[in-house]
């Protein structure tokens, strides 16, 4: 301690060493000053921090140097959240003492932070605001703006113990006493807070019998618990007190295993569940993929099998042409058969020409072998024109008997016989063409008529069967063919004419004479000579 | 009962920082030691 007068250090007597002045009062004035530090320091300690502000404003009071108090008390106003009041108390702390001063630190520790700064200088002027609402009677708005400021600076207890009176006006008195509660937990002992929670609880009902509950627990606390002075601590040690076992125990573990299970489900499974389909997907990806190219190779090769099939199908055909019920070539067994049955009586023609009939010629012509043609030649040179003949004789008598489909499927045989001889004899399609005619088949008579005048004009037959054809009603075809016949050779004509009527004139007299007079008469106004020879 | 209207005149606007400065150099700092050293002063000018 200094004197106040020359600064000089003061002694325990009541004046100065130094000057000599008196500072016994003086002494009792830093005395009682030190004496209010110590009561602050206290309260404070025991969270007491308005009644810590009463007894560190006292102290300063009486000595404005007490550095030590004015830095408790801005620490006091921090922890009350008043932050701009702690500041301008350590602002002048380190004013009255610039060096080793506590204050530089705080200053510093607010200052370095100007984020935090600017966040306490927004929530006391939201708390200004909301204090503007209440006295605007905007209730509501202060409400809002209070709880905005309460989640930015927590430790404010003027902004609770606002919010805990809007709750009381409001008759919200659960909320009115948590804030309360918050209160008390930063300033013990504020007499607002203490006023307001006694309120509340009053209208909630709950002061005496919490009162009740807590002597009640008190006394059961000192029944079941030993307590005892160790130094300055009281130490309160419970009895019958037991670590919970069994049962509790299976519990505790049942429950954390059902906490990991349901961890796993909600937090594990989905991300494997989803790797797992991720995986699925892109294998079914691969495995369709493979599924296409295997399907277009199998339609691929069922195409093959189905070409295949079908030429097999045709070759198959082909080979049932070819082969008979017992593998045995139709057309090699009727030429053999025929070789047989000549072998066996080759006077025969009837059994010789109906398995010689049956061979192919087409195939003899264009695909059998050099032995099946020399063999079918050799034959046909051999009974050929016998089996005509006799042919044409059972043809002809089948007509006399009118039996005319015997006659015409024995003179077909007799024509195809005759056709593969070197000189066919028209008369036996002629003899063919009448057995049509008789029997109906006009057609196929007059396509046999007009054959014979096709390819054996020249014949004697032709002119017979120019005859017929005109009895049957096809002059035309008749006319046109004896007029190719005329122009192409007159000649061969002429001769013919000769030839038939000297043939004819004994055999069929009247009809070839009659046929003459057709033909002539058909043929007049082309052909003047041969008429003229005819007659 | 506490009346809301009287309780709340108890409220009163927190110190903004902008404002610390004027609270600073207006706050009235003297003490019971400065009083009694005026008095001391005021005591030798009589004698």
């Amino acid at each position: 301690m200094k004197c106040f007068n020359c600064g000089c250090e003061l002694s325990e007597k009541d004046f100065c060493t130094g000057c000599g002045a008196d500072v016994g009062l003086y002494k009792k004035i830093m005395h009682i000053s030190n004496r209010y530090y110590n009561d602050g320091l206290e309260k404070a300690n025991v969270r007491d921090l308005s009644g810590a502000i009463v007894s560190l404003r006292q102290s300063l009071k009486f000595n404005k140097n007490n550095i030590e108090a004015r830095n408790l008390l801005g620490l006091v106003y921090f922890e009350m959240g008043e932050v701009v009041a702690a500041l301008s108390e350590w602002v002048i702390s380190k004013n009255l003492r610039a060096k080793k001063n506590l204050a530089d630190d705080y200053i510093d520790a607010i200052q370095s932070n100007p984020t935090r700064l600017d966040t306490i200088n927004q929530t006391v002027k939201k708390y200004n605001l909301a204090l503007r609402y209440c006295q605007q009677d905007s209730k509501d708005l202060a409400i809002i703006q209070l709880k905005k400021v309460l989640s930015l600076n927590p430790r404010l207890v003027q902004g609770h113990q606002l919010l805990a009176l809007l709750y009381m006006d409001a008759e919200e008195w659960e909320k009115a006493r948590k804030e309360l509660v918050k209160c008390s937990k930063i300033d013990a002992n504020n007499t607002t807070t203490l006023t307001y929670l006694k309120e509340v609880n009053r209208m909630l009902g709950i002061g005496e019998e919490a009162a009740g509950s807590s002597a009640k627990k008190k006394k059961a606390v000192a029944e079941e618990a030993i307590t005892y002075q160790s130094g300055n601590e009281t130490i309160i040690q419970p009895l019958n007190v037991k670590e919970p076992r069994g049962t509790a125990s299976i519990l505790n573990i049942v429950i954390g295993v059902l906490i990991g299970i349901a961890a796993s489900y909600f937090l594990i499974l989905p991300a494997r569940v989803q790797v797992v389909r991720n995986q699925m997907k892109d294998e079914l990806k691969v495995v369709s993929e493979n599924a296409d190219v295997k399907s277009a190779r199998i339609s691929e090769l069922e195409q093959t099998v189905s070409d295949l099939q079908q030429e097999k199908k045709d070759l198959q055909d082909a080979v049932d042409g070819y082969t008979g019920v017992n593998g045995e070539s139709h057309k090699v067994e009727s030429l053999l058969q025929t070789a047989t049955d000549y072998l066996n009586n080759p006077q025969d023609y009837e059994a010789i020409a109906d398995t010689l009939y049956n061979v192919d010629t087409d195939y003899v012509q264009n695909s059998a072998t050099d032995a099946y043609k020399q063999l079918y030649n050799k034959l046909m040179e051999l009974v050929g024109s016998q089996v005509a003949d006799q042919m044409y004789k059972d043809g002809s008598a089948a007509i006399n008997q009118s039996d005319y489909t015997t006659a015409i499927s024995t003179l077909q045989k007799a024509w195809y016989f005759t056709q593969n001889m070197e000189t066919p004899d028209p008369e036996v399609l002629y003899e063919l063409a009448q057995a049509y005619q008789m029997a109906g088949e006009t057609d196929k008579a007059k396509e046999a008529y007009n054959q014979i005048l096709q390819e054996y004009a020249e014949s004697q037959t032709a002119g017979k069967a120019s005859e017929r054809l005109t009895e049957l009603g096809d002059g035309s075809d008749n006319q046109n063919v004896a007029d190719t016949n005329t122009t192409t050779d007159q000649q061969a004509d002429q001769q013919a004419a000769d030839t038939q009527t000297a043939d004819q004139q004994p055999v069929d007299g009247q009809a070839d004479q009659q046929a003459a007079d057709t033909q002539t008469a058909d043929q007049q106004p082309v052909d003047g000579q041969a008429d003229q020879q005819t007659q | 009962m506490i009346n809301f209207e009287e309780e709340l005149k108890k409220f009163h606007p927190s110190l903004e920082i902008e404002d610390a400065a004027d609270a600073i150099y207006n706050q009235d700092l003297t003490d019971m030691a400065d009083v009694l050293v005026g008095m001391l002063k005021e005591a030798k000018e009589e004698e």
